[in-house]
Protein backbone atom coordinates (compact mmCIF):
# COMPACT_ATOMS: atom_id res chain seq x y z
CA UNK A 1 0.00 0.00 0.00
CA UNK A 2 1.42 3.32 -0.62
CA UNK A 3 2.18 5.82 1.77
CA UNK A 4 -0.10 8.06 0.99
CA UNK A 5 -3.22 5.51 1.59
CA UNK A 6 -2.04 3.95 4.53
CA UNK A 7 -3.57 6.34 6.99
CA UNK A 8 -6.92 6.25 5.18
CA UNK A 9 -7.00 2.61 5.28
CA UNK A 10 -6.50 3.04 9.18
CA UNK A 11 -9.23 5.62 9.71
CA UNK A 12 -11.19 3.20 8.07
CA UNK A 13 -10.22 0.58 9.79
CA UNK A 14 -11.21 2.16 12.82
CA UNK A 15 -14.80 3.30 11.77
CA UNK A 16 -15.65 0.63 9.41
CA UNK A 17 -17.36 -1.63 12.12
CA UNK A 18 -19.80 1.42 12.95
CA UNK A 19 -20.45 2.59 10.16
CA UNK A 20 -20.80 -0.29 7.77
CA UNK A 21 -22.32 -2.46 10.03
CA UNK A 22 -25.68 -1.67 11.58
CA UNK A 23 -26.93 -3.75 14.54
CA UNK A 24 -30.41 -3.33 15.79
CA UNK A 25 -30.63 -2.98 19.44
CA UNK A 26 -26.93 -2.79 19.74
CA UNK A 27 -26.14 0.42 17.89
CA UNK A 28 -28.29 3.80 18.33
CA UNK A 29 -30.38 5.03 15.64
CA UNK A 30 -29.31 8.64 14.95
CA UNK A 31 -32.27 10.39 15.31
CA UNK A 32 -30.95 13.23 17.09
CA UNK A 33 -32.28 15.92 14.79
CA UNK A 34 -36.01 14.17 15.30
CA UNK A 35 -36.29 14.41 18.65
CA UNK A 36 -38.94 16.55 19.31
CA UNK A 37 -41.55 14.44 16.47
CA UNK A 38 -40.38 11.32 18.63
CA UNK A 39 -42.41 12.87 21.43
CA UNK A 40 -45.49 12.27 19.64
CA UNK A 41 -45.55 8.32 19.33
CA UNK A 42 -45.36 8.90 23.05
CA UNK A 43 -48.31 10.73 23.49
CA UNK A 44 -50.31 8.47 20.92
CA UNK A 45 -49.25 5.62 23.38
CA UNK A 46 -50.19 7.64 26.80
CA UNK A 47 -53.57 8.06 25.06
CA UNK A 48 -54.38 4.43 23.61
CA UNK A 49 -53.40 2.93 26.80
CA UNK A 50 -54.73 5.01 29.46
CA UNK A 51 -57.96 4.92 27.19
CA UNK A 52 -57.48 1.37 27.38
CA UNK A 53 -58.07 0.39 30.55
CA UNK A 54 -60.36 3.77 31.41
CA UNK A 55 -62.87 3.13 28.61
CA UNK A 56 -65.77 0.34 29.01
CA UNK A 57 -66.79 0.37 25.36
CA UNK A 58 -64.11 -0.81 22.96
CA UNK A 59 -65.51 0.60 20.37
CA UNK A 60 -64.70 3.67 21.58
CA UNK A 61 -61.02 3.94 22.13
CA UNK A 62 -60.05 5.58 18.73
CA UNK A 63 -61.97 8.68 18.92
CA UNK A 64 -61.35 9.07 23.04
CA UNK A 65 -57.74 8.31 22.01
CA UNK A 66 -57.76 10.85 19.48
CA UNK A 67 -58.83 13.54 21.40
CA UNK A 68 -56.55 12.83 24.34
CA UNK A 69 -53.70 12.70 22.20
CA UNK A 70 -54.69 16.11 20.67
CA UNK A 71 -55.16 17.32 24.00
CA UNK A 72 -51.64 16.51 25.58
CA UNK A 73 -50.37 17.75 22.31
CA UNK A 74 -52.37 21.23 22.49
CA UNK A 75 -51.41 22.05 25.67
CA UNK A 76 -47.90 21.14 25.75
CA UNK A 77 -48.30 23.57 22.88
CA UNK A 78 -49.35 26.28 25.13
CA UNK A 79 -46.71 25.41 27.98
CA UNK A 80 -43.93 26.11 25.79
CA UNK A 81 -45.47 29.32 24.24
CA UNK A 82 -45.98 30.33 28.05
CA UNK A 83 -42.39 29.32 28.88
CA UNK A 84 -41.45 31.29 25.58
CA UNK A 85 -42.63 34.21 26.43
CA UNK A 86 -41.47 33.95 30.34
CA UNK A 87 -37.86 33.72 29.71
CA UNK A 88 -38.01 35.82 25.93
CA UNK A 89 -40.58 38.98 27.22
CA UNK A 90 -40.34 39.31 30.35
CA UNK B 1 -82.95 0.56 47.15
CA UNK B 2 -80.83 -2.56 45.16
CA UNK B 3 -82.36 -2.82 41.98
CA UNK B 4 -81.18 -5.52 39.56
CA UNK B 5 -78.15 -7.56 39.58
CA UNK B 6 -77.93 -9.27 43.53
CA UNK B 7 -74.81 -9.83 43.48
CA UNK B 8 -71.05 -10.68 41.33
CA UNK B 9 -71.62 -14.77 41.69
CA UNK B 10 -73.89 -14.21 39.05
CA UNK B 11 -71.82 -11.88 37.13
CA UNK B 12 -68.25 -12.96 37.63
CA UNK B 13 -67.82 -16.58 36.64
CA UNK B 14 -65.30 -18.35 38.97
CA UNK B 15 -61.58 -17.24 37.70
CA UNK B 16 -58.39 -19.42 37.56
CA UNK B 17 -56.57 -16.67 37.69
CA UNK B 18 -57.52 -15.16 40.66
CA UNK B 19 -56.00 -14.64 43.37
CA UNK B 20 -56.69 -17.11 46.93
CA UNK B 21 -59.77 -16.75 48.17
CA UNK B 22 -58.05 -15.57 51.71
CA UNK B 23 -57.34 -12.46 49.38
CA UNK B 24 -60.88 -11.52 48.21
CA UNK B 25 -61.63 -8.31 49.60
CA UNK B 26 -64.73 -8.96 52.31
CA UNK B 27 -68.18 -7.83 50.77
CA UNK B 28 -68.69 -4.98 53.69
CA UNK B 29 -71.24 -2.85 51.74
CA UNK B 30 -73.83 -4.77 50.02
CA UNK B 31 -74.22 -7.59 47.55
CA UNK B 32 -73.08 -5.23 44.31
CA UNK B 33 -69.65 -4.72 45.29
CA UNK B 34 -67.33 -8.02 44.72
CA UNK B 35 -63.57 -6.49 43.61
CA UNK B 36 -61.12 -9.08 43.13
CA UNK B 37 -57.67 -9.41 43.67
CA UNK B 38 -55.67 -11.03 40.78
CA UNK B 39 -52.95 -11.63 41.93
CA UNK B 40 -51.55 -14.19 39.13
CA UNK B 41 -52.88 -12.17 36.35
CA UNK B 42 -50.94 -9.11 37.69
CA UNK B 43 -47.36 -11.19 37.89
CA UNK B 44 -48.62 -11.84 33.94
CA UNK B 45 -48.94 -8.62 32.88
CA UNK B 46 -45.49 -7.35 34.88
CA UNK B 47 -43.75 -10.45 32.81
CA UNK B 48 -45.68 -9.45 29.21
CA UNK B 49 -47.94 -6.63 28.97
CA UNK B 50 -51.51 -7.27 28.23
CA UNK B 51 -51.12 -10.50 29.37
CA UNK B 52 -52.91 -9.97 32.35
CA UNK B 53 -55.73 -8.44 30.60
CA UNK B 54 -55.84 -11.42 28.42
CA UNK B 55 -56.13 -13.94 30.70
CA UNK B 56 -59.22 -12.42 32.74
CA UNK B 57 -61.08 -12.48 29.42
CA UNK B 58 -60.24 -9.40 28.30
CA UNK B 59 -58.77 -10.32 25.48
CA UNK B 60 -59.22 -7.37 22.77
CA UNK B 61 -57.92 -5.33 26.29
CA UNK B 62 -55.21 -6.97 26.34
CA UNK B 63 -53.88 -7.10 22.50
CA UNK B 64 -54.33 -3.38 22.57
CA UNK B 65 -51.70 -3.20 25.32
CA UNK B 66 -49.81 -5.31 24.56
CA UNK B 67 -48.76 -3.79 21.10
CA UNK B 68 -48.82 -0.13 21.98
CA UNK B 69 -47.11 -0.78 24.84
CA UNK B 70 -44.82 -3.53 23.38
CA UNK B 71 -44.37 -1.43 20.85
CA UNK B 72 -43.06 1.40 22.74
CA UNK B 73 -40.73 -0.61 24.92
CA UNK B 74 -39.50 -2.06 21.62
CA UNK B 75 -38.88 1.62 19.98
CA UNK B 76 -36.59 2.91 22.80
CA UNK B 77 -34.86 -0.18 23.28
CA UNK B 78 -34.38 0.37 19.54
CA UNK B 79 -33.59 3.30 19.36
CA UNK B 80 -31.31 3.88 21.93
CA UNK B 81 -29.66 0.41 21.78
CA UNK B 82 -28.96 -1.50 25.00
CA UNK B 83 -27.13 0.68 26.41
CA UNK B 84 -30.24 2.23 27.48
CA UNK B 85 -30.63 0.23 30.59
CA UNK B 86 -28.04 0.98 32.74
CA UNK B 87 -29.01 0.45 36.43
CA UNK B 88 -25.60 2.27 37.48
CA UNK B 89 -26.04 5.11 35.28
CA UNK B 90 -29.33 6.25 36.17
CA UNK B 91 -30.93 3.92 38.71
CA UNK B 92 -34.04 6.20 39.12
CA UNK B 93 -34.99 5.69 35.17
CA UNK B 94 -34.51 1.80 35.23
CA UNK B 95 -36.74 1.74 38.58
CA UNK B 96 -39.45 2.94 35.41
CA UNK B 97 -38.02 0.13 33.10
CA UNK B 98 -38.35 -2.67 35.24
CA UNK B 99 -41.61 -2.12 35.47
CA UNK B 100 -41.94 -5.06 32.39
CA UNK B 101 -39.79 -7.48 33.16
CA UNK B 102 -37.98 -8.14 29.75
CA UNK B 103 -36.08 -5.00 30.88
CA UNK B 104 -34.30 -6.63 33.79
CA UNK B 105 -33.39 -9.47 31.34
CA UNK B 106 -31.87 -6.68 28.69
CA UNK B 107 -29.85 -4.99 31.66
CA UNK B 108 -28.38 -8.44 32.33
CA UNK B 109 -27.45 -8.65 28.91
CA UNK B 110 -25.71 -5.25 28.84
CA UNK B 111 -24.04 -5.72 32.02
CA UNK B 112 -22.85 -8.86 30.50
CA UNK B 113 -21.38 -6.82 27.23
CA UNK B 114 -19.82 -4.08 28.92
CA UNK B 115 -18.81 -6.12 32.68
CA UNK B 116 -15.83 -7.70 33.38
CA UNK B 117 -16.91 -10.85 32.50
CA UNK B 118 -17.27 -9.76 28.94
CA UNK B 119 -14.45 -10.36 26.20
CA UNK B 120 -11.79 -8.09 26.62
CA UNK B 121 -12.08 -6.15 23.09
CA UNK B 122 -8.42 -6.03 21.03
CA UNK B 123 -7.41 -3.24 19.54
CA UNK B 124 -7.64 -4.98 16.24
CA UNK B 125 -10.87 -6.02 17.01
CA UNK B 126 -13.31 -5.74 14.08
CA UNK B 127 -16.45 -6.06 15.95
CA UNK B 128 -17.25 -3.87 19.10
CA UNK B 129 -19.76 -5.04 21.56
CA UNK B 130 -22.22 -2.21 21.51
CA UNK B 131 -22.43 1.50 20.83
CA UNK B 132 -23.24 3.35 23.53
CA UNK B 133 -25.70 6.24 22.84
CA UNK B 134 -25.40 9.83 24.24
CA UNK B 135 -27.36 13.19 23.84
CA UNK B 136 -31.42 13.33 22.21
CA UNK B 137 -30.57 9.61 21.29
CA UNK B 138 -29.87 8.17 25.07
CA UNK B 139 -33.01 10.40 26.11
CA UNK B 140 -34.99 9.39 24.14
CA UNK B 141 -34.55 5.77 24.78
CA UNK B 142 -34.44 5.98 28.14
CA UNK B 143 -38.09 7.70 27.90
CA UNK B 144 -39.62 5.20 25.83
CA UNK B 145 -38.43 1.77 27.37
CA UNK B 146 -39.51 4.20 31.14
CA UNK B 147 -42.54 5.65 29.56
CA UNK B 148 -43.42 1.77 29.12
CA UNK B 149 -43.08 0.62 31.98
CA UNK B 150 -44.81 3.21 34.04
CA UNK B 151 -47.84 2.93 31.75
CA UNK B 152 -47.62 -1.36 32.15
CA UNK B 153 -47.85 -0.07 35.90
CA UNK B 154 -51.31 1.07 34.77
CA UNK B 155 -51.83 -1.98 33.07
CA UNK B 156 -50.71 -4.06 36.12
CA UNK B 157 -52.74 -1.45 38.79
CA UNK B 158 -56.16 -2.19 36.58
CA UNK B 159 -55.41 -6.38 36.81
CA UNK B 160 -54.42 -6.33 40.45
CA UNK B 161 -57.64 -5.22 41.49
CA UNK B 162 -60.68 -5.04 39.53
CA UNK B 163 -63.98 -4.41 40.65
CA UNK B 164 -66.37 -6.21 38.01
CA UNK B 165 -69.61 -4.17 38.74
CA UNK B 166 -67.50 -1.27 38.16
CA UNK B 167 -65.92 -2.27 34.68
CA UNK B 168 -68.63 -3.25 32.86
CA UNK B 169 -71.50 -0.56 34.92
CA UNK B 170 -72.15 1.29 30.94
CA UNK B 171 -72.45 -2.13 29.47
CA UNK B 172 -75.03 -3.42 31.91
CA UNK B 173 -77.22 -0.62 32.06
CA UNK B 174 -77.17 -0.23 28.53
CA UNK B 175 -78.40 -3.89 28.16
CA UNK B 176 -80.31 -4.72 31.28
CA UNK B 177 -84.23 -4.28 30.94
CA UNK B 178 -86.30 -1.61 33.17
CA UNK B 179 -86.52 -3.55 36.13
CA UNK B 180 -89.95 -4.87 37.46
CA UNK B 181 -91.23 -3.37 40.62
CA UNK B 182 -92.16 -5.78 43.13
CA UNK B 183 -95.19 -6.44 44.46
CA UNK B 184 -94.81 -4.61 47.56
CA UNK B 185 -92.92 -1.31 45.88
CA UNK B 186 -96.60 -1.39 44.08
CA UNK B 187 -98.28 -0.99 47.20
CA UNK B 188 -95.74 1.34 48.64
CA UNK B 189 -95.96 3.78 45.38
CA UNK B 190 -99.83 3.25 45.42
CA UNK B 191 -100.33 4.52 49.46
CA UNK B 192 -97.86 7.77 48.57
CA UNK B 193 -95.24 6.49 50.38
CA UNK B 194 -91.37 6.46 48.44
CA UNK B 195 -88.80 4.32 48.23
Amino acid sequence: MTPILSPIAGLLANITPVVLAFRPFLDPVPVDRYWMLMLLPMVVAIAVVYKTIKTDRLEKIPRETTVLAAQIVAFMVMAAAALWMLTELV
Amino acid sequence: MVIGWSGAETFAPPDPWAGPASLERPDLSDSTANPRWHIAGAIAAWLVPGLGHWLLGQRKRGVILLISIGLLWTSGFFIGGVGVFDRAGHPIWFLGQMLIAPSIVVEKWDRSLQGPDAAPARPDAAVIPYTPSYGHVHEQGVLYTALAGMLNLLAIMDVLYQDPASRNRHKRTAEAPPAEPTAAEAETVANGGGI
